[in-house]
């Protein structure tokens, strides 16, 4: 039987590092596709992606694992540790970073199996088609506040609009995501 | 307070709050609210897991391969020196980071991540159940498991197919769920979004040209909520205006004995 994400927590909590191996596979790339979207760069995502790790490691005795809390806080942690590298390396140099190689990538982790990246097309598919019913402006000021770190004044500052338009954008782009989500999987819930 | 009764103006606050986008007095007083209003923490969740679904619209990306050894490395490195104190999380960046991740776990997560955990259905759960199934199927026989092989391939296959095909028909109804029909050369997949049934219930596709609807097949959706039918005879489908989706018993009816749940006209 495969672990649940629950129970590979608890298991780093033990220190067994195996389990830290077994929750990579499953949430390596996905941590990995944010840190690269939001620092836009191979090398700083992996750094990212490292981090992240070593922080589920170093965390998970204090992390009370709840049923779907744990790919919440991979995903936290890989959103805020993308968003401080860079911004301290904007502040740092305010360098050019080298552009991602965007050559083909392999699909294929020791341990994620087929299944896995099926499920993992279609539902990327979903969340796509659902993004592109999004007006433009509202799909951009979500991810501005997702994968930007911004707070609304800062959106609306940064895109030169009033705030209450910002305000609008968000509730309106992010209310119609999960309308449409979220009703496929109501039945699956009870 | 009642949350129905709550204004555009809250809920611009709460989907703020959902995308880490308030300023630290907005989100303090928020939160002041949330402390006292279930309805809120609900939306707040929910919303909160909308988000969380982003990353998987990404588009796929992969790690060097080395890097799953480099983190175990390091972890494995720096068990030794460990016995320290219990580490708090928070206090050890230096660097200013979204408050959600700075304050322990409110009172009121236990609700959001029971939200959180729909969000996570579609994921690890039940990935892990289709994971399960299939390492049961090992055990049980060999045999099986080259069939759910086989399954699994002409899933790839049909996925496969709709990332490279046009959409042909998108259909939709009256409650939840969305289907498009794809097509590519002789080919035709349907991806069904739609909720799981009970046992002894399947969906069953039905192809309509202005005579008798004709059975195009049948097929369940997964415990995410995600059906795939391919569908043969492009003949039958090209002379066929419209497409739809009924709920019948296992193995299908002859003509369709329930309400149209999706519909959509073909395109030709």
């Amino acid at each position: 039987m495969a672990p649940d994400d629950q129970s590979l927590v608890a298991r780093i909590a033990e220190r067994d590092d195996e389990a830290l191996g077994l929750l990579y596979d499953r949430y390596g790339r996905l941590v990995y596709a944010i840190a690269l979207r939001i620092t836009d760069n191979a090398t700083s995502a992996e750094e990212v992606v490292q981090d992240v790790f070593y922080n589920v490691w170093r965390d998970a005795p204090g992390f009370r694992p709840q049923a779907g809390n744990v790919s919440t806080w991979l995903m936290a942690i890989a959103r805020h540790r993308a968003i401080d590298v860079t911004r301290s390396k904007r502040f740092r140099a305010g360098r050019r970073e080298e552009p991602i190689d965007s050559g083909p990538v392999a699909l294929a982790l020791p341990g994620g199996d087929p299944e896995q990246q099926v499920d993992e097309r279609l539902l990327r598919q979903e969340i796509q088609a659902a993004l592109q019913t999004l007006p433009e402006p509202q799909r951009r000021a979500i991810e501005l506040a997702y994968y930007g770190g911004l707070t609304r004044s800062e959106i609306a500052e940064q895109l030169g609009e009033p705030l209450g338009t910002i305000k609008t954008r968000l509730r309106l782009g992010l209310t119609r995501l999960r309308d449409l989500l979220w009703r496929a999987n109501e039945g699956a819930e009870g | 307070m009642n949350a129905t009764s709550h204004s555009d103006d809250f809920l611009d606050d709460l989907t703020a709050y959902a995308l880490d986008a308030l300023d630290d007095a907005e989100r303090i007083a928020l939160e002041a609210h949330l402390s006292t209003c279930p309805e809120c923490r609900r939306i707040v969740a929910e919303l909160q897991a909308t988000a969380n679904l982003l990353p998987y619209g990404l588009p796929e990306a992969a790690p060097r391969p080395e890097l799953r050894g480099l983190i175990l490395e390091r972890v494995c490195r720096e068990r030794q020196p460990e016995q320290a104190q219990p580490v708090q999380p928070v206090q050890q960046s230096k660097i200013i980071r979204p408050a959600f991740w700075r304050r322990p776990l409110p009172a009121w997560s236990t609700a959001l991540a029971a939200a959180a955990a729909v969000a996570a259905i579609i994921w690890a759960g039940q990935l892990q159940g289709q994971v399960n199934q299939l390492q049961q199927q090992l055990a049980s026989s060999q045999e099986q498991l080259d069939v759910s092989r086989r399954q699994l391939e002409e899933r790839e296959r049909l996925v496969a197919l709709t990332l490279t095909a046009a959409p042909v028909a998108a259909l939709a109804g009256e409650g939840p769920g969305s289907a498009r029909l794809y097509r590519s050369g002789d080919e035709a997949v349907l991806v069904a979004s739609l909720p799981p049934l009970p046992a002894g219930r399947v969906y069953q596709v039905w192809l309509l040209d202005g005579g008798a609807p004709r059975s195009a097949g049948t097929f369940s959706a997964n415990s995410s909520g995600v059906g795939l039918l391919a569908i043969s005879g492009v003949e039958t489908l090209a002379q066929s205006q419209a497409i739809a989706i009924t709920n019948e018993p296992q193995g299908g009816s002859a003509g369709p004995t329930t309400p149209v749940l999706l519909s959509g006209e073909i395109q030709s």
